[in-house]
């Protein structure tokens, strides 16, 4: 077992942000976070790095309690790619990318090791921005950067990656890039995903099992079939949608309808 | 990637060369004069007069390394808060530290206590004066999360308070205590006492030293404090450790030489062009460059308007801040 959540609450001051989540997720196991805006899906993601304390509950990464964990300990094994944001400090990509190694590294040890290069440029080559290495970040397009903070996680090695809204702001093609990646990293190098997505379809596509939150609850936890239905999404997004298939792939699609097209029906 | 290290060496080096070079050249400059040539000769030969002798060793040396110590602190500092703080404008003095400093001589002038303690009466009141900011500072470090946006207001309005406090007392003081506030707030390295100069320099090296420990923490919180956070690093402790240190050094800096301003701003900048933002190169690179940057304006000021001397605050401002404009105009032709 990977991730363990028992019974797990946090809160904001005096708001509760996330209510008593129970999750687990196993070894090797893609899944996607869902929920509205607020529904505490970052939040989610923040308990599992200690960026945020618990109210209640506890965290198990491999069966240890996060609690135990080092800082440095838990960045050995879980890796965080999130929203896409603007550099302040102005560095090239492979400069990002050893960051990475950081959690491996002590404290006396001033250069990298051959290992720390190599684990680097392996995260280089399997996110396809080999070419890019001498750039700097804030010369790269929007997609590219994201790939290129993908790779900074990959270069720590991590068995567990955890990604918040990866694909906002970006294209299709990106979109698709980037989910195909990390869906390529799951499949074969068995790392176990958890991703935040808005996109209910990407979510759909690219998950083998979606949790849905709703007001810092757990409403649905399932397969895409499972989760997404009308109803559910209705309910937990108060919209009007239809649910069909994808031709291809035969996962869920999910259609929003217009006020406009809903008041000339009724 | 291999190279970057025999990189860092010849960066390192030649600042090195350059800080050498600088010392020398304030070596030879004073109200008495001296070739670079004799001094060699001085040093080596040891043929020379007790007074070259005194001059050179009692009166010269103290106050270069004086330079070196305040300057690499304040580099240093410098460089440390910006990273902390991801923001290119903080710099030593804009937490209130140098106010709170200045606020305190101007106190103990005004109240006639400098002769408390002799000749270290001004710096202890100065410490004094820091140390009621750094304490004041501390209270709101206590919480769980330190909120350092919250700290860096708290610091500009301590600026602003004191500054205020210290025009105040200025205004009611006498000429005497008047022109002995504002040359120590400019800031002047004309100490020829052993004793501030050997603690200043073991501080900053101790303080050169530790910050070392935490470059690649530093490196990590460039990206901001939960990206560090995912590559391991120990954020609330690092902050106000590190926020400590600088704080610290700050203090001791401005009193013992007064607020010698903009070393902590520029400097930081100026490397940060030359080596990148890689904290392995840029902690030292800033700490070397901040000496040679006071040794040089303190040059400067002791030998533009002999027999005057001017105070080093002064210089630092007005070379710094051309100095900057310059090198900004030339890398936005640049790009």
């Amino acid at each position: 077992m990977m991730l363990d959540l028992r019974h797990v609450s946090c809160r904001y001051d005096d708001r509760l942000v996330l209510k008593d989540i129970n999750v687990r997720v196993e070894d090797g196991g893609l899944v996607g976070v869902i929920g509205p805006n607020g529904s505490g899906k970052t939040t989610l993601i923040r308990a599992v790095t200690r960026a945020i304390g618990l109210a209640e509950g506890e965290v198990l990464l491999k069966g240890r309690p996060l609690a135990a964990l080092g800082f440095k300990e838990l960045a050995q094994q879980v890796a965080v790619v999130g929203r896409l944001y603007d550099l302040d400090v102005r560095m090239r990509v492979e400069d990002l990318v050893l960051l990475g190694r950081i959690p491996h590294r002590g404290r006396f040890r001033l250069m990298e090791r051959r290992s720390d290069l190599d684990a680097a440029h392996e995260a280089m080559e399997l996110t396809g921005i080999l070419d890019l290495r001498s750039r700097f970040v804030d010369s790269l397009s929007s997609g590219e950067r994201q790939l290129a903070f993908i790779a900074r996680a990959l270069a720590q090695e991590p068995q567990l990656l955890l990604l918040d809204e990866p694909t906002s702001h970006l294209d299709i093609g990106h979109q698709a890039r980037v989910l195909d990646l990390v869906r390529r990293l799951n499949k074969v190098k068995g790392l176990t995903v958890l991703v935040v997505l808005h996109d209910l379809n990407l979510a759909s596509q690219y998950c083998d099992r979606l949790l849905l939150l709703s007001d810092g609850a757990l409403f649905r936890d399932g397969t895409p079939e499972d989760v997404l239905t009308y109803r559910a999404i209705e309910e937990v997004y108060h919209t009007a949608v239809v649910v069909t298939k994808n031709p291809v792939s035969s996962r869920p699609g999910v259609f929003l309808i217009p006020d406009t097209v809903r008041v000339k029906e009724t | 990637m291999e190279n970057r290290l025999f990189k860092w060496l010849t960066t390192l080096l030649v600042l090195i060369v350059i800080l050498l070079a600088v010392s020398a050249l304030s070596l030879s400059l004073g109200p008495a004069g001296m070739h670079v040539a004799r001094i060699v000769r001085l040093i080596f030969g040891g043929r020379g007069s007790a007074t070259e002798y005194a001059i050179l060793f009692d009166i010269r040396l103290p106050r270069i390394l004086l330079g070196l110590a305040i300057g690499g602190a304040l580099g240093l500092s410098g460089v440390v808060l910006q990273a902390l703080f991801r923001n290119p404008l903080v710099e030593p003095y804009t937490l209130g530290i140098s106010g709170g400093a200045a606020l305190g001589v101007s106190i103990g002038t005004v109240l006639g206590l400098t002769g408390l303690v002799g000749v270290y009466s001004l710096p202890a009141f100065g410490f004094l004066g820091a140390a009621c900011v750094i304490a004041f500072l501390s209270m709101g470090m206590n919480r769980s999360v330190l909120n350092l946006q919250g700290l860096l207001l708290a610091g500009v309005m301590i600026s602003f308070i004191s500054s205020s406090a210290v025009l105040l007392i200025m205004s009611i003081s006498r000429v005497e205590d008047l022109h002995g506030i504002l040359f120590w707030i400019i800031g002047s390295l004309g100490e020829t006492d052993w004793l501030p100069v050997k603690v200043s320099l073991i501080a900053a090296l101790f303080g050169l030293a530790i910050a070392y420990l935490f470059c690649f923490d530093l490196n990590a919180l460039s990206l901001g404090e939960e990206d560090a956070l995912h590559l391991g690093v120990n954020v609330e402790r690092t902050k106000r450790l590190l926020l400590l240190l600088a704080s610290v050094l700050t203090g001791l800096s401005v009193s013992l030489v007064g607020a010698i301003g903009f070393v902590g701003l520029i400097v930081p900048h100026f490397v940060r062009m030359l080596v990148g933002t890689d904290h392995r190169i840029l902690l030292v690179s800033s700490f070397v460059s901040g000496a040679i940057f006071l040794i040089f304006c303190d040059a400067v000021a002791k030998s533009v308007a002999q027999p005057l001397e001017l105070p080093v605050g002064v210089v630092t401002g007005l070379v710094g801040g051309v100095l900057f404009i310059y090198a900004m105009m030339r890398k936005a032709k640049a790009r």
